[in-house]
This record gives structure tokens, sequence and C-alpha cells, in this order.
């Protein structure tokens, strides 16, 4: 489902050049639940850029069902992210003046969907999320930070992606609600057969996921396969 | 996303109502400049069409019935006619009579010590001697020399003035001294004719006079053929110099002068052109003010926004859903000043465009009457006359003698000064349209710059700030 083969991205910083992902290559399945840990400034972050298409790596390919996005054109990638991608943020990046549920609905407009279809099915998502009627419709501001992130969460399912990338996810929550968060995660991850790829330092989240990736200084190496699906080629 | 742009606008209230105020200033002064330039570009073009635009031919070396030479003729007239940009050719010839010789009027104004003064000139030196004052008749090929602004018919009817039938219009001086109206007949040059109507020409001078169609007093007074004065309207004043060369290029200018008011109204006009030009920038610089005003607050909020830009991008929307939304913000803006500005607008234009107009003529119109002396040329003896075709009168003593005392180039000045203050601008349906207009134009002006800065926002720059 997706085949990432010999990554390498590297920055400019300043006069040198900083290799942030050495020669990565893995593949995960469809359905899958990946946890990919590392300490901050390890690569992970860029890592999951590349995967979402929101940068392109020096070197390597990244295929996703079928294609190479890294050799998509603008407009491509554009489709891509918007229909075959879920991003899920530390800082939930919920647009502050528009509701839970316009902010649910705001891929769905930018995939064309009819207003109707996408009140229809955003109020579905955020039903599944724990997210009920009368919080559906106050600004994020208004919102608890778990709330926030069920809220983000249900964005990103909007389009049905097959690919839910998750930064952080807990970053900024307590545990009891990081908890529920990734226990959220999983179930989805389990019921809609949707491959889920979560970033992370935290340790504690290994134990949801069926494959865990390290990341240290750029490198890649596999630390924990439940289902031993996955190959480090 | 077009309303997620409108809906932007409340994000920040006291922002989108200051920016809002402000553009209505800059529409609403775009508006009075647009509305003014119109009005006085219409001012000015009308006044060049009706004012300063006629040309006056009288035979070279003769004005009236002073001087010498011989008369130009219809012949000459025909040659000129075709020219372009004529408008209108005015012929006029001027006779006199001694009342009671092969006619049966009287005078009706004593010689005085003016009519004695003139006789002077002419060798009579008798002090005692009391002359009797000639009449002037006019022969006019144009109903417009004895119509117009301060004359009136008072009793019967015009004639057709290319007729050659013998009636004649009075004035209403010639009319009380003979007891003469409207039906009544008279004898001039031993030929019987019906007096048509009883005129009053605004001037005791003119007054006095007897007006006939000019083919009539052509044939009576055995000058046919002849003309005195032919006076030629121009389209627009811009042309009455090329239409000078090209009159005296026919005619030769040994055999005729010509004159023209041109110079004066078109420097009586020169303040009413610079406030044009004013208008015009200043028009042009509301609307640069507005659409630099749009541009900085456009590239304040993509700049505020980058990051959910940023994150717009990641979840899939296209630059050109992006740009569509904040466009739609900075045209709503607009729209809601470009209607208050339009209330100003349309609040406002007319007294600015009077203030502006009365501030900036009064004193230049004064000074460049006065530099050209035009109204103490017409009375000044042996000085260069200002001849009028339209209200030509002659004064005449004894053997030809005469002031030609024109009245048309005075009539020109308050004419202008008046134009001056009725200058208004139209307010109708259409100042919508330039409003929304402004609105377009300075809303398209200043997105260029933002929607370029949209479409460089990555996508990364969300993961990159944490």
């Amino acid at each position: 489902m997706i085949k990432i083969d010999n990554i390498t991205k590297k920055f400019k910083s300043g006069d040198s050049t900083v290799k942030a992902l050495d020669n990565v290559s893995f593949s995960i399945n469809k359905g899958d639940f990946v946890s990919i840990i590392g300490k901050s400034g390890s690569g992970k972050t860029t890592l999951l850029a590349l995967m979402g298409a929101l940068e392109k790596p020096t070197e390597g390919s990244i295929v996703v069902d079928g294609e190479d996005i890294t050799k998509m054109s603008d407009s491509k990638l554009i489709k891509y992210r918007r229909d075959k991608i879920g991003f899920i943020f530390q800082q939930y990046n919920l647009i502050p003046n528009l509701t839970a549920l316009e902010n649910v609905m705001l891929p769905m407009e930018f995939a064309g969907v009819k207003i109707k279809d996408r009140i229809n099915r955003a109020k579905d998502l955020l039903n599944k999320v724990g997210i009920d009627s009368t919080k559906q419709k106050r600004k994020p501001s208004r919102l608890s930070g778990g709330e926030q992130q069920r809220v983000s969460i249900a964005r990103a399912l909007g389009n049905r992606p097959s690919l839910i990338l998750a930064d952080e996810p807990t970053g900024n929550l307590d545990s009891t609600t990081g908890k529920s968060i990734i226990t959220l995660l999983n179930k989805l991850s389990k019921s809609n057969n949707t491959t889920i790829i979560i970033v992370t330092h935290d340790i504690n989240m290994t134990k949801y996921t069926d494959i865990t990736f390290k990341i240290t200084d750029g490198k890649l190496s596999l630390a924990k396969s439940k289902k031993d699906k996955s190959v480090l080629s | 996303m077009i309303l997620h742009g409108i809906k932007n606008i409340m994000r920040n209230t006291a922002r989108s109502i200051s920016i809002i105020l402000i553009l209505s200033v800059s529409i609403g002064l775009a508006l009075i400049m647009f509305l003014s330039y119109k009005a006085i570009n219409e001012k000015i073009s009308n006044i060049k069409s009706s004012i300063g635009n006629t040309i006056t031919i009288t035979p070279a070396g003769s004005q009236g019935f002073e001087g010498g030479g011989n008369p130009i003729t219809e012949t000459q007239v025909n040659e000129i006619k075709n020219l372009p940009n004529i408008v209108q050719v005015t012929e006029t010839l001027l006779a006199t009579v001694n009342p009671g010789s092969e006619n049966n009027l009287k005078s009706p104004i004593k010689a005085g010590t003016l009519g004695k003064r003139f006789v002077r000139f002419q060798g009579y030196n008798n002090p005692n001697f009391s002359p009797s004052v000639p009449i002037v008749i006019t022969g006019i090929s144009n109903e417009s020399t004895i119509t117009g602004e301060g004359i009136s018919l008072t009793s019967g009817k015009l004639f057709n003035p290319s007729s050659n039938s013998n009636v004649g219009i009075i004035g209403t001086n010639i009319a009380s001294s003979n007891n003469l109206k409207a039906g009544d007949t008279f004898k001039l040059y031993n030929t019987t004719i019906t007096v048509s109507g009883v005129i009053n020409m605004g001037t005791r001078f003119a007054n006095d006079g007897i007006y006939l169609p000019i083919s009539t007093l052509q044939n009576i007074s055995g000058q046919q053929n002849d003309i005195s004065t032919a006076t030629i309207t121009v389209n627009s004043i811009t042309n009455v110099n090329s239409v000078i060369s090209q009159i005296n290029s026919k005619l030769g200018s040994n055999n005729i002068d010509i004159t023209s008011s041109q110079a004066t109204v078109s420097s009586a006009i020169a303040p009413l052109e610079s406030i044009k030009n004013v208008s015009l920038y200043s028009l042009i610089g509301s609307l640069i003010a507005g659409s630099v005003i749009i541009l900085l607050i456009m590239i304040m909020t993509v700049r505020e926004r980058k990051k959910e830009i940023g994150v717009l991008k990641a979840i899939g929307a296209s630059n050109f859903a992006i740009t569509m939304e904040f466009v739609s913000e900075s045209l709503t803006l607009t729209i809601i000043g470009a209607i208050l500005g339009i209330i100003i607008g349309i609040l406002l234009a007319n007294p600015v465009l009077s203030t502006l107009v009365n501030t900036s003529t009064n004193t230049s119109i004064q000074s460049s009457f006065q530099g050209t002396g035009i109204s103490s040329r017409g009375v000044n003896p042996g000085g260069p006359i200002v001849p009028s075709g339209r209200r030509g009168i002659v004064f005449n003593i004894g053997r030809g003698a005469s002031r030609f005392i024109s009245s048309i180039t005075g009539a020109s000045t308050t004419k202008i000064l008046s134009s001056f203050k009725d200058i208004h601008t139209i307010i109708n349906f259409y100042i919508l349209l330039y409003g929304v207009l402004a609105a377009l134009i300075i809303t398209i002006l200043g997105s260029v710059i933002p929607v370029l800065l949209i479409s460089k926002v990555s996508p990364a720059e969300i993961i990159r700030g944490e």
C-alpha cells in the first residue's frame, strides 16, 4: 500500500547541508496502525511531511496505492492531499472562525461534495468521534484540547482517505485525554481498515500500534511488529 | 470559499470597519473626482462649441461705415461656405439713409454732443449746425442676428430672412417715433416695406434700426451681391485657427479682415481645463490610494494567516480556492466601502465641484479678461474693433463716419462666467456602476501581489512552526 524507497531529504542550514532523512526505506499495508518514534530533530516530522506530499524528497520514491507521489504535478498533489490523506496535527490547526461542523465540512467542500451531503457526513463523523450536536456549533476556541483534536480527527476522515498522518496527536493533551484519542484512532483504523501513521516522541503510544519504527538522526529502524507484516527493505 | 471569505470580515471587526471607512472615503473621492471631471469636460466642450467659436470677415480696410476698399461678395462667401468644421455662415449688409430722403421716416434720436462731434470730424465746423441722425438698416441672412438672449419681439412676427420680399422688422424706438406697428407700411429707397414685427434688441442704438432680409436690402439699396460682414460659426473653438487660415488661403488675406475672440475665450476657459486635470489626477490618486490600502491589508492578512493557508493547502485546498477566499474578503470590504462611497459621492459631488470651480476660477477669469481688454475694445475709437455679426450695430453721421460698437465679446464674458457658476455634476443610475467599477479596480489592483504571496505559501508551513 505504501512503499518508501531510499528516501533522502537534505535541508540547507546556513552554509552547511543537513540530512534530515538518510536513505529511509519501508513498506506498510492497508489498515496498518503504525507509529514512528523519535526525539525532536530526528527527522520524524520530515518523514510525515514527505508522505503527506507537503514537501518533496531530495532523493528516492514514495509509492502510495501504486502511484509515485514524488513525480506528481502540483495540481495532482492537491488532489492527492485532498482525497488520499487525512492530517492530524499536534496544534489541531482548526480554522478559528469556523464552527466544529464547518471545519469538518471544509475538505469535503474542496472535493466538491454537495452541501447537504457535507453537513450530513460531517455531523455523522463528529458524532462518531464523540462531539455532540451542541458542541458541533461551537468555534474551536470554545472547545477543550481533546475536543478540538476529536474535531480534527473527524476533519481528517471527511473524504475517506486511505492514509491518516498524525503528527504528535496527543502532544498537547493530558495523559487520560491522550489515551482516549489514541484509542479512538486505533478503533477507526480497525473499523474502516484505514492506514494510520502516528509520529510521536511518546514511547507509551507504541503499545497501541501494530508496527513501530524508530528514527534516529534520520535513519529508520523497525522497533516492533505485532503483525509481522511489515518489511524493512 | 467565497462565503468563508465574507465571514472572515467578522474576525477582526474593528479593523474591518476602519478599512471600510478609509475605502469609502477613497471611493467617494474617486467618484466625486470622476463626476467633476465629466461635468467639467462637458462644460468645456459646450463652451468651446458655443462661445468664441465665431469668425468675423469684413472687407479689408473697412469696418462698418469706416475705411475704404471693396465690399466682400456673395460669390466669395460661397467659396468658403463648404470648408470643413464650419457650422453656419451668417451674412449681414449695412446701409444708412438720411431721414426723409427716398423715405418717409423720422430719426428716433437727436444728434446731441456726440452726433455734432462726429459731424465735426467730417468737416462741418459750424457749432450751431444740428444734423439729423441717419437711420441704420441691417440686411440679415439668418434669424440668429435678431434672436437670442436679451432680444424680444414685442409685436408681429419674424420674416423669412432668406426671402426677398419687402418686409422688415423695426426697432422699438423707430416704431414709436414714426407711429409704426406690425402690418403698417413705410417707404425706404422709394420702396414700400411692410412692418412684419417690432423688436426690442436690448440697446437704445439697436432699437433705432431697421432689419430687412439681406436680398431685399441688396435689391432696394442697389448693393447687389454685396456683404458687409460674414460671421462664421465653427464647430469648436479648437478649430478656429485652422478655419481662419483656410479662409485666408481661399480669399486672400489682402482682400478681407478676419477677427475672432478665440484667444480670449481660450484663456478664459484655461482655469477650467486645469481643474479638469486636477480632478483627473485626484481620481487616479484616490483609486491608487484605495488599492494600496487593500494591498497592505491583504498582505498583512496573508502573513497573519500564513499557517492557516498552509493548513488549507494540506487538507486539499487549491491555490485558486484560497485566493477566492481572500479576494472575496477584500471585495466585500470594498463593496461595502463603495456603497458608503457612493453615498458620499452623491452628497458631496456638487458642493465639491462648485467649490473647486469657484475658488480657482474667480481670480484667474478676471485677470484673463483684463489682460486682453475685451470690454474696452469695442468703444475704443481707432483701436482694433471686435465686430459681431449677431448684433453688429453701426452709428453713422454724414458720409459714412461710424463707430462700430460690439457687444458680443462682452456678452461672452458674462456667458462664460455665469456658465462656470452653473456647472454641476449629473447624478444618475450610472453612479452605482461607477462606484462598483471603482471597487473592482481597487480590488483587482490591490489583490495581485497578495495572490502571488498566497501561491508561494508552502503547505509544509504548518509543520515548520512546531
